[in-house]
């Protein structure tokens, strides 16, 4: 009879690992951790502040007398034409960036990966109509479509949400078809027929989780790559409005006056670069955390039994 | 002989009758299992041998209706309990799958899903069919995993399929095929991946599961082997037929087909020597290129002109030998092996030679020595 060693008290184990995996990451991708940390950190306090940090001026309030004033004690950041202080205003800006591009990500993602998974699931006809769709989405430039569908909506944060949506649903939906057309020949959904599942159980319960950990993966990946495009709309003025402190319409109003002012570009910039890069580095980590196949090599949970 | 007047009566659980199979290639359909019929009494053990790419197989995916894009019924017919199961709806073959027959997979590694946890799978079985609480399915399935020699259910459940050996996975997976008691089990090369050791664990576990369910076993495999030791009937399969079908001590005790002799000189036993082995020349015919009579012609070495041109049907062999003793046994042969052949392996009696008809490779080596 074969042996098998399966810890007592499985469940108290589990839990524990599960906080040693997450500890894992955070160990190995402390950067990633840290920045996205602080931008969700940064962006509740904002939040709970209603817009305004303590200790540091509000980042709508100007003050003429100090107009782009290099980075000072009381100025960390320097201020700009208005005199507004940089610091809370790229403070504020992390509460923008951080809150469309999430949504953004998370609605195209789940818009995606339900077309996806039904265009590959079913096939044929069905297959055929939903990806060509997908294909004429794709077949258009991400910025200039984003560009024009936010122009033609209304320049403001929900025409740059709705715009950035509807460029990026179509990466997903390639993706989640993808992965249901490799995983519909796995044995197990053979399987999970011959046990009498439903096509519609089949989906949601044998082939959506298998999908989600890629998704997730690839969601975590693009939130920089949907953070530099909100930004990029709001560089050419399409996206974020004045008097709003938006990174990217940050560096579009700072260009008037480089190269003097060079803190009024750099520190908005800055923000964006580390944030979208920490995005990344999170995406990798998290990746690792949702492959179970992978528990096995963090050496909390090995193969059991013979 | 009681098991063959019961069938006689008709109160079989499964009957096949004249299935026949084809598959889409490219513009064209290729048949790949022809004129199958079986018969399975409730409880019995049939097993289905043959070598890879027979249709085996694709035989007991047709009875679950899972032969999926392609594949295609031409003729033929599925009872199952009294209902065809060819014509019923999908909704309703749903009902059937899980509950009534049960299927067990070759690949223990993949017939798992790698993303959900072994509870939840066999859990998943559970619920698909009965409306049962989250809690009452999980005791269910920690019973079940106990029953297959799964010890520490509660966390064993827990667990994801890449933690358990391949042994143990196909031990899930027989749990899982029981868990709602089906009439019929279905095991499609249970045992080929795993190793020598555990083959034997895992196929008594099986046996001795299925008996005590009083499920009747249909199980397919290339190996005799484990044939003997599991079922009371044995189907020979050959390119899509039936060659040989007979009750398994019969079978084994005086084969009539040249192919399944074959089969029992590949089997190496402890006590074989390599010379003892004879292999079966040349390989099975791709489906769609069968020669026009016996598809096993080019490879016998029984064979007569008539192999050449004229299918051989299915009858029973007391008809041919006169041999009151062989009831049930009927063999798809114009010459079969004689019982003081089947010893040797070889033909004993004084046969003519038989060319191949153009176009048809002999494997047996025989126009070579003729010439």
């Amino acid at each position: 009879m074969a042996a098998v060693t399966v810890a007592p008290g499985g469940s108290v184990r589990r839990r524990v690992s599960v906080v040693r995996e997450f500890a894992g990451i955070s160990v190995r991708n402390r950067l990633a951790v840290l920045i996205a940390g602080l931008s969700v950190l940064v962006t509740l306090t904002d939040a709970v502040a209603g817009g305004r940090f303590p200790f540091l001026p509000s980042p709508l309030a100007q003050n003429l007398v100090a107009t782009l004033a290099p980075p000072s004690l009381s100025h960390p950041m320097g201020t700009d034409e208005y005199g507004r202080d940089i610091l809370s205003r790229v403070l504020a800006g992390t509460m923008i960036s951080v809150e469309v591009t999430l949504v953004v990500v998370i609605l195209g993602a789940t818009l995606g990966m339900l077309i996806g998974v039904v265009a590959g699931f079913f096939g044929g006809t069905t297959d055929e109509v939903l990806m060509r769709v997908t294909d004429m989405f794709l077949a258009f430039p991400f910025l200039i479509l984003a560009a024009a569908i936010a122009t033609a909506i209304g320049r403001n944060l929900t025409a740059t949400i709705i715009a950035l949506t509807v460029v990026e649903w179509p990466w997903y939906a390639r993706l989640a078809r993808g992965q249901v057309l490799s995983l519909r020949e796995h044995e197990f959904v053979l399987a999970a027929r011959s046990l009498g599942a439903s096509r519609r159980r089949l989906m949601f319960r044998g082939i959506l989780p298998n999908v989600m950990p890629v998704l997730i993966t690839q969601a975590t990946l693009d939130i920089g790559y949907v953070m530099l495009s909100m930004a990029g709309l709001s560089f050419l003025g399409i996206g974020a409005q004045p008097p709003a402190p938006e990174w990217g319409s940050m560096i579009l109003d700072a260009l008037t006056y480089q190269p003097q002012a060079w803190w009024y570009a750099l520190f908005p910039g800055l923000a964006l670069t580390i944030t979208a890069f920490g995005f990344n580095l999170l995406g990798d980590g998290l990746r690792d955390w949702f492959d179970p196949t992978l528990a096995g090599l963090r050496g909390d949970t090995g193969p059991a039994g013979p | 002989m009681i098991a063959v007047t019961s069938q006689q009566r008709g109160a079989e659980l499964l009957a096949i009758e004249n299935l026949a199979v084809s598959f889409a290639a490219g513009q064209s359909r290729v048949r790949v299992i022809q004129d199958v019929s079986l018969r399975v009494g409730p409880g019995m053990r049939l097993g289905i041998v043959g070598e890879s790419g027979c249709g085996k197989s694709v035989t007991s995916l047709a009875v679950m209706g899972l032969l999926g894009r392609g594949g295609k019924v031409e003729h033929g017919s599925v009872v199952f309990g009294g209902r065809d199961l060819l014509a019923l709806p999908e909704r309703q073959l749903r009902q059937v799958r899980g509950r009534e027959i049960a299927m067990i997979f070759q690949d223990p590694m993949s017939s798992l899903n790698p993303v959900l946890t072994i509870g939840e799978q066999i859990t998943e079985a559970i619920r698909a069919h009965q409306r049962a609480r989250r809690h009452d399915a999980n005791a269910r399935a920690a019973q079940l995993l106990q029953m297959v020699g799964i010890p520490a259910g509660e966390a064993a459940l827990r667990r994801y399929p890449h933690e358990f050996s391949g042994g143990m996975r196909q031990r899930v997976m027989i749990a899982t095929a029981l868990a709602l008691s089906p009439k019929l089990l279905i095991a499609d090369e249970p045992t080929t991946a795993l190793d020598v050791t555990i083959q034997a664990q895992v196929l008594e576990l099986m046996g001795r599961l299925v008996k005590d369910a009083g499920a009747a076993l249909m199980l397919v495999t290339h190996n005799l082997g484990v044939v003997a030791g599991m079922t009371e009937r044995v189907a020979v399969m050959y390119a899509g037929r039936i060659v040989e079908e007979a009750s398994t001590p019969d079978l084994f005790g005086r084969p009539a087909h040249p192919y399944t002799v074959g089969l029992l000189h590949s089997l190496p036993g402890v006590q074989t020597r390599d010379s003892d082995l004879v292999p079966i020349p040349g390989m099975v015919p791709q489906p769609g290129h069968e020669p026009a009579g016996c598809a096993f012609a080019p490879r016998c070495r029984w064979r007569l002109p008539r192999c050449w041109t004229e299918q051989p049907q299915l009858e029973g062999v007391e008809q041919i030998a006169g041999d009151q003793l062989a009831a049930g046994h009927r063999v798809a042969c114009h010459n079969p092996v004689a019982p003081e052949e089947a010893g040797p392996g070889f033909p004993i009696r004084a046969l003519p030679f038989v060319p191949p008809p153009p176009g048809i490779t002999d494997f047996t080596g025989q126009s070579e020595t003729a010439q």
